[in-house]
């Protein structure tokens, strides 16, 4: 009886050890925070973006027109490492937005800095900034958050909707911090990317390792418990083997959870549409507008005939060649790594998207990048998109 | 949905269905999950064959041109299927397994979480318009291409597309990709009646659907019980990074992982159980990497490696290892050298430097930031739960059971050499990029997870469902029951 109590009371040290060396809190850290700095949802002032006081919170009610809203509050330069926590609190926050900290260093008062924050949801997010970023250090003059559509995955045309700030907190480390921070670096929300087809969740994680931490507490747990009680070798290998499942169990539990949050998000953007609705709302829908009107003035090439795409973004030229299909569209810089541009079909049409590295110079009548010039007649220009002939092709 | 789009599925399955019968004749349990898994997969490609075959011309009703085909096949297995079945010996007519109630819960528990993953990574394939960038900058270029043009284009290198001006020829990045799954794509725009990526997109899902049912039948008829056999399809089918391959649908890979995986397994049925068929399974299953992915040709040239490895006599093996290892030696003591691998070409090597066509020129050194990002990818990302931790003590505890079986030797040298030559491309060749990026060192590691669950499936089996000698080794094994 006594060994099962000293075996007990040793698993739970272990996890504690294991899980606060996991959330990084100094073992020195008391058991309540010592400093605190509350700043109320009402005392930020909205940057970008509207927002109006509501109760003691900041509603905020509509975006800049670049689809961005910002909302922040001065300080009187406090002291980065006296205060490594974040806790935050916002109600009614669209799954389609990304928030991101901003704030601004004594040191380097032009530059802003950021750093993107789990989703907030409704619930309170507490995050240890001197883990999460280089940057919290020295003094902090000011203090923000900003407001986006998510990136690649959001149109950003249906992407707000409004929300409140309630209140955000800075703290010195403390302990009862522990379970706060672990449920947000662990089991916090994270959306799809482009990368979530090569790595699940984000590769640059500051946050500790779940299944390492688990490996690692589940293994001295076994250790401790195998001495404490003089386990026999079938013991102990059937205790590995439940502890190996349980630690499966709670891993694939947490996926779970992540994957049906990933879902919310696309079904509260797509559910309940026809094929065609949902084929128009892209997350780059300012590509497919761009695709729609090269189309448009693209109307009567010939089949087959050769379009070359050029953008400053890889993304968006590779984007707008597969909008474009069955346009015979490839990159621009492709075909001018290949072969000369007097080489090319007679009837080559040139589409630039967003692109300043190729620009068109109206008195030779030449598209230029660097030492490169192309010779060309305009079709077309129109805010970020121009379409272009090539002259003097020789095929 | 449109009926001609369901009445494609239907087609693609049983067809697929039929020609897997028709290649497992022998009464095993499991038989039904192993033809509809195989059969997805088989029927999707064979639909893929044979709209490429016969609908080049019309791609806007592809799938009415390569549907009677497809039934012609699906027939033509079926009656074969029934012949064969006839004729086999009849089934044994064994004792049920009896299981305590704890585990039924448990294995329910584990069903209905991966029906509840299904319906959600389905729910995503069928509302998100195709999202990763490989999926529509490289695979479904040539698909869409196709079926909105009403007819096949060749896709050429840059070079030829500005030289031949005039003809109707296409190109870009991934121009020379295999077209396989373009084709199968074709095959269910047309049956949509427009391209509707999510439709086009759906038999992702099936394909994983089909890997875990494949994998369960197989390992039930290489004598695994049903209890653990769920375990290990729980334990496939929870695996993030699969699940997110089929949520955002659109890349090769899944493919490379679900044929890999059936192949080697139909090898090692082949190799325990006697049944030939089984090895021109494995041998189907084979050929068809390198038509879906070109990574898929090493993985063809590995199995061949190994299926030609197993059949050696012991004598044999150990002279084709001096072998090979002289002519690796010879390779690096002279320095430049050039070898003619059939399927792949030429392979050069020079100064520290490899070209291999499928992959192009990789100068070798050292490269410890991605030997980092390997580990990183395997054992503290959350992409595959506890798989990788679990492979070694697995392996460990079971050695003898390992060291007993031929087949699971071989299938355990077969995928100890595949983990080689990922670690080799990633730790000492320039692809070390992808690894310190992550952008391919899990998918590469992918193709193979599903062969690595099935070895240690395997492992686990009751010492009485197991072949000689390893049943005796497994028994001197202590025995906590896993399931």
């Amino acid at each position: 009886m006594r060994r099962r109590a000293l075996a007990v009371i040793a698993v739970i040290a272990v996890w504690l050890l294991v899980l606060g060396t996991a959330a990084r809190i100094p073992w020195s850290a008391p058991l309540f925070s010592r400093d605190q700095l509350t700043l109320k949802g009402q005392d930020f002032r909205p940057v970008m973006g509207a927002g109006v006081e509501d109760g003691s919170a900041l509603g905020v009610g509509a975006i800049a027109s670049d689809g961005n809203a910002m909302q922040s509050i001065p300080l009187e330069r406090i002291r980065a490492s006296d205060f490594p926590l974040l806790t935050f609190r916002f109600e009614d926050f669209p799954r389609t937005l990304e928030l991101l900290l901003v704030f601004r260093r004594a040191d380097t008062p032009d530059d802003v800095q950021t750093l993107a924050l789990p989703w907030p949801g409704d619930g309170v997010v507490t995050v240890d900034l001197h883990a999460a970023t280089p940057a919290w250090r020295g003094e902090i003059t000011e203090l923000g958050f900003a407001e986006y559509a998510t990136p690649q995955l959001v149109p950003p045309s249906i992407a707000f909707r409004p929300f409140r700030l309630v209140q955000a907190r800075l703290d010195s480390s403390a302990w009862n911090a522990l379970p706060r921070l672990l449920r947000h670096a662990w089991f916090g929300y994270q959306p799809w990317s482009l990368a979530s087809i090569n790595v699940v969740g984000v590769s640059t994680d500051p946050n500790a390792s779940l299944p390492v931490t688990l490996v690692i507490g589940a293994l001295l747990s076994l250790v401790v418990c195998a001495l404490l009680l003089r386990w026999s070798r079938a013991q102990w290998l059937r205790a590995a083997l439940v502890v190996g499942a349980l630690a499966w169990i709670a891993l694939d539990l947490r996926w779970l959870g992540d994957l049906s949050s990933k879902h919310q998000l696309t079904e509260s953007i797509y559910a309940g549409k026809s094929w065609q609705e949902r084929a128009r709302l892209q997350p780059d829908e300012d590509i497919a507008g761009f695709a729609q009107l090269a189309r448009q003035q693209l109307a009567d090439v010939r089949q087959g005939q050769r379009v070359l795409v050029a953008s400053d973004s890889t993304y968006m030229m590779l984007r707008l060649i597969y909008f474009l299909l069955p346009l015979n569209a490839v990159p621009l810089d492709a075909a001018i790594a290949t072969a000369p541009a007097h080489d090319w079909p007679d009837d080559t049409v040139i589409v630039l998207c967003a692109s300043k590295h190729w620009h068109y110079d109206e008195a030779a009548s030449v598209l230029r990048s660097e030492a490169r010039s192309v010779a060309v007649t305009p079709m077309f220009a129109g805010g970020s998109l121009a379409v272009y002939r090539v002259r003097g092709a020789g095929r | 949905m449109t009926m001609a789009y369901l009445w494609a599925w239907l087609l693609t399955t049983a067809s697929g269905a039929f020609l897997s019968l028709a290649l497992s004749a022998a009464h095993r349990p499991g038989r039904i999950a192993t033809a509809l898994g195989y059969g997805v997969a088989l029927g999707m490609l064979g639909a893929a064959a044979f709209t490429a075959l016969s609908a080049r011309a019309g791609t806007t009703h592809a799938w009415l041109h390569a549907a009677p085909w497809l039934a012609l096949a699906g027939a033509l297995a079926g009656c074969v299927a029934l012949y064969r079945q006839y004729r086999a010996p009849a089934a044994a007519t064994g004792v049920g397994e009896k299981v305590e109630y704890w585990k039924s819960v448990a294995v329910g528990a584990m069903l209905a979480s991966l029906l509840w993953r299904g319906s959600i990574i389905g729910s995503e394939v069928l509302l998100r318009p195709t999202y990763p960038w490989d999926a529509w900058d490289a695979w479904a270029v040539k698909s869409k291409t196709w079926f909105l043009l009403g007819h096949y284009v060749p896709f050429v290198a840059v070079a030829d597309w500005l030289r031949e001006g005039t003809a109707e020829l296409y190109s870009g990045p991934a121009w020379a990709y295999p077209s396989t799954l373009g084709w199968m794509q074709v095959w269910f725009a047309s049956a949509a009646g427009g391209w509707i990526e999510q439709l086009v997109n759906l038999p992702w899902l099936v394909l994983w659907a089909g890997l875990l049912l494949g994998h369960y039948g197989q390992w039930r008829a290489l004598g695994l019980n049903a209890t653990r056999a769920v375990i290990f399809v729980y334990i496939l089918g929870s695996l993030p990074l699969l699940a997110s391959h089929v949520a955002l649908a659109g890349y090769a890979d899944l493919w490379i992982a679900t044929l890999f995986g059936f192949s080697v397994l139909a090898w090692l049925r082949w190799q325990e159980r006697g049944e030939r068929d089984q090895l021109v399974m494995a041998l189907i299953c084979a050929a068809v990497l390198p038509l879906l992915k070109l990574e898929g040709m090493v993985w063809f040239l590995s199995l061949l490696a190994a299926i030609g490895f197993g059949v050696l006599s012991p004598r044999w093996r150990w002279r084709a290892v001096a072998i090979a290892a002289a002519v690796l030696l010879g390779v690096i003591l002279v320095g430049q050298s050039q070898m003619l691998f059939a399927a792949i070409g030429w392979v050069r090597s020079g100064s520290r430097v490899v070209d291999i066509p499928v992959i192009g020129k990789l100068s070798l050194t050292w490269h410890g930031e991605a030997a980092i990002g390997v580990i990183r990818s395997l054992f503290s990302q959350s992409n595959w739960h506890l798989l990788w931790w679990s492979v070694a003590p697995l392996v460990v505890w079971r050695w003898r059971v390992l060291r007993a079986s031929q087949a699971l030797c071989l299938c355990g040298l077969l995928l100890l050499g595949c983990f080689g030559l990922l670690v080799i491309l990633f730790v000492f060749t320039d692809a070390a990029e992808w690894a310190e990026s992550y952008t391919a060192v899990n998918r590469l590691v992918m193709h193979i997870t599903p062969a690595v669950i099935s070895l240690l499936a395997l492992l686990m089996r009751e010492p009485a469902s197991l072949p000689e000698p390893a049943r005796t080794a497994a028994a001197r094994d202590p025995q906590p029951d896993p399931a």
